[in-house]
């Protein structure tokens, strides 16, 4: 931005909303509660600035970059990477979340049939593409996106895949990690393993049968949500509920 | 006798902001309002208590990116010009208030006395926060432990090794850079524990952590003794869990001891009370009003609005200080009897970690809370007051779980760190993990240093676009725009290096420029990531 520019625009008497879109586009910090006159006030200061400095120093570079290199702005991102990708993050107990990513074979692929987002529930068992105990399913367009999938168990493993079906059979193109969701509720065992600290050596306790477990009476509870992470009224409420160590400002 | 220990856990965080190139930036008053009403009221705190022979015990984590920011240079300038205002707006404060009320003129003075004492202390550890820190953990007070790297949210990056291994290796090589010595114990950012992240921190000599407490109910098998006793994980590290009941007689909104009506109500403000022209000098140069910390009102009732709140008085928080310390000591000494009662005999492990930041610049009287409880329970033979390494080492035996998955955020799990709101931040963490593995291995035999300092500055730009906090403030926060910029502002000098790597068309300006705004772990190795 040279300073004949801004010059320029300061005199054309410019709106509020212009004179918002202008900072925003030389980088300046602007607030929302920013009225008319800080905002000029804001820009004429800019203004100085850029007199200074362009008396001192000429450069290629826009003023505002050169001068404040660390503010952070609000970068496009790839919207693509261009690889086959299809990640499972855990939410909670009852939430996991899907996002996935296409090379361009695929989405070529894709585009001509109906292209499948599947989740499975894998627990316990060696997965082979068809032994699954449960599976969900959803069509998807050809595009990145992401989803999240409400399933029936904690402490369950879920692994999801992206395919197509033709003549109304599965075709899967690639697959996920496998992704374990958190638990809600103890194991008790009877046979206990404890280590002792001088010699570093393990035993195991049997907990007799009628002895009742100090942690069955003393374990608390915690409200499982079974709100979608992706809705409005579930940020509204992490938003007023405290975190364990702390509140927040 | 013993009944039991009590571990108070103080986690000390504020995510990496420098923005050297700026005379005054207002994310970075974070800092210089954590250091006048958490840090130094706590140097000041245990001060007191050491030269009154109280034999007090705190476990505080310091995490990375605050080491580097309490020994920046700039930042320590800029904080120190900070201060100088802060106490000029106090003298001003004086004289105006003489004409207003005696209760905000009484304020007033206490504020200018209060600023210019921190000043002095201050100066008198030569701006060192950290040394001083240290000279309590030399004396057996403090035990002082480090965070993963950028207080990145481990759960969510469980699927890449060499991820979780560079946060936790330089959370280690961080600490030791400016203490000398190797951290015994770690907090993991945000208590998120996942199985196996155990393994890193005993490959790294870590000997405990900490986790909440649904870490231990739901263990696999459950915890024997509850929360009540450190457990072992299978790879042989320590873990204590939160007591619930310690957090809640602290911080529970209704019955929480910061609540009470004589204490200082965090709200209301000379930053948002004066007129523009007044306090100009003293807020961010774009006008946007703040917080200066120069507060005259109490809470005085949760049902009253804020401009109808009374004038807060520093002798009557003070009475309040003392009664709830001394409340807190009697429920802690009840606490442990019950529970050494129930346990048959064995002394139970009480374990109250709380965000450091809450105590002074969130309940202003939090520091004095600590210091009067310390002096409440030097009496009560009962409560022991210890550190983590003084109860490993007074255990003769101690039983091995796997703790469950679980963080200290809203739920105990991960929603707060992804939702819909911040979801669209790990597409790019996990593409910049990949490809940073992937560099680290291709260019690990590299002798250009122009290419050793882009990678290295792309490691940086990964971990600091790693921040738990931005995800959070995304959440739950009031500067979502500076957090959410910060994320794409990394990720985007992440994808910039890595084009201009491959492209061999590095310019050497550029990055000097990134070290410099971005100068986080100077001696960080790239080569981290190959695994």
């Amino acid at each position: 931005m040279d300073q004949s520019k801004l010059k320029e625009f300061l005199d054309s008497s410019p709106s509020i909303q212009e004179i918002r879109k202008f900072a925003k586009m030389l980088g300046l910090r602007i607030k929302r509660t920013m009225k008319k006159r800080d905002l000029l006030k804001l820009l004429k200061k800019e203004l100085e600035t850029l007199e200074i400095t362009s008396s001192v120093t000429s450069s290629q570079h826009n003023g505002e970059e050169r001068l404040h290199p660390s503010l952070p702005m609000d970068f496009d991102l790839p919207s693509s990477y261009g690889k086959d990708r299809l990640v499972l993050l855990p939410v909670n107990p009852r939430w996991i979340h899907a996002y996935w990513d296409f090379s361009s074979n695929s989405r070529q692929k894709l585009l001509a049939s109906e292209a499948t987002l599947r989740l499975y529930d894998v627990t316990n068992i060696i997965f082979d593409g068809n032994n699954a105990h449960r599976i969900k399913e959803m069509r998807i367009s050809a595009c990145e996106g992401n989803w999240y999938f409400e399933v029936d168990f904690s402490d369950a493993d879920y692994l999801a895949e992206i395919g197509y079906y033709e003549s109304g059979k599965f075709f899967p193109l690639f697959r996920s990690n496998l992704v374990r969701t958190p638990s809600d509720h103890p194991k008790f065992t009877e046979r206990e393993k404890w280590i002792d600290l001088s010699t570093r050596k393990a035993k195991v306790i049997v907990v007799g049968n009628g002895e009742k477990h100090f942690s069955e009476k003393n374990i608390g509870t915690l409200t499982t949500s079974f709100m979608n992470p992706s809705s409005e009224e579930f940020v509204k409420y992490l938003e007023t509920h405290m975190s364990g160590g702390a509140m927040h400002e | 006798m013993s009944n039991g220990y009590f571990v108070l856990t103080l986690h000390a965080h504020l995510p990496y902001i420098n923005h050297p190139d700026f005379s005054e930036f207002m994310e970075e008053k974070w800092l210089f309002e954590a250091i006048n009403e958490t840090y130094l009221p706590l140097l000041r705190v245990f001060k007191r208590l050491k030269s009154d022979h109280i034999p007090f015990k705190v476990t505080m984590s310091i995490t990375p990116p605050l080491m580097e920011m309490l020994s920046n240079p700039d930042l320590k300038r800029k904080y120190l010009s900070h201060l100088t205002k802060l106490i000029e707006l106090s003298e001003k404060e004086v004289k105006r208030t003489a004409a207003e009320h005696p209760k905000k003129h009484k304020m007033a003075k206490f504020y200018l006395d209060d600023f210019k004492a921190l000043k002095e202390l201050y100066e008198s550890i030569n701006g060192d926060i950290v040394s001083a820190f240290m000279e309590f953990q030399r004396s057996g007070n403090l035990e002082i432990i480090t965070c993963n790297a950028t207080h990145g949210f481990l759960p969510l990056m469980a699927r890449y090794p060499e991820a979780v291994n560079a946060q936790i290796k330089i959370g280690i090589e961080t600490y030791r850079s400016h203490t000398g010595i190797l951290p015994k114990g770690i907090w993991l950012a945000e208590c998120g524990y996942t199985p196996g992240v155990d393994e890193f921190l005993r490959k790294h000599d870590l000997s405990f952590f900490f986790v909440d407490s649904h870490a231990l109910w739901f263990s696999d098998p459950a915890a024997r003794y509850g929360v009540y006793r450190p457990v072992i994980t299978p790879s042989g590290v320590f873990a204590f869990a939160r007591d619930p009941e310690s957090s809640q007689q602290v911080w529970s909104a209704e019955i929480g001891y910061p609540g009470d009506s004589r204490y200082r109500e965090f709200y209301r403000d000379v930053g948002f009370d004066r007129e523009d022209w007044y306090v100009a000098p003293y807020v961010d140069p774009s006008g946007e009003r703040h917080n200066t910390g120069i507060k005259y009102h109490k809470i005085t009732s949760k049902k009253v609005s804020l401009n109808q709140k009374d004038y807060y008085d520093i002798d009557e928080a003070m009475q309040a200080v003392k009664e709830h310390a001394h409340d807190f000591a009697m429920k802690k000494k009840e606490q442990v009897q019950r529970l050494f009662e129930t346990l048959g005999g064995i002394e139970p492990v009480i374990v109250a970690p709380f965000d450091a930041e809450l105590y002074g610049h969130w309940w202003f009287e939090g520091p004095y809370f600590i210091e009067e409880f310390f002096r409440a329970i030097v009496d009560i033979k009962e409560l022991n007051p210890a550190t983590p390494p003084e109860v490993i080492n007074a255990i003769d035996i101690v039983q091995e779980v796997t703790p469950a998955a679980s963080t200290w955020g809203a739920n105990g799990y991960n929603e707060v760190w992804l939702n819909g709101k911040n979801d669209w931040i790990y597409r790019h963490l996990d593409e910049m993990i990949e490809k940073m593995i992937k560099l680290a291995r291709e260019y690990y035999k590299e002798k250009d240093t122009l290419k050793i300092r882009a990678l290295n500055q792309m490691a940086r730009e990964l971990l600091l676009a790693q921040s738990s906090d931005w995800a959070f403030i995304i959440t739950t926060g009031t500067t979502v725009e500076y957090a959410a910029n910060r994320t794409k502002t990394h990720i985007k000098r992440f994808n910039d290096l890595f084009e201009k790597l491959h492209s061999n068309s590095l310019d050497p300006k550029e990055l000097e420029t990134l070290e410099w705004v971005d100068g986080i772990f100077k001696d960080i190795d790239y080569r981290i990531y190959a695994g």
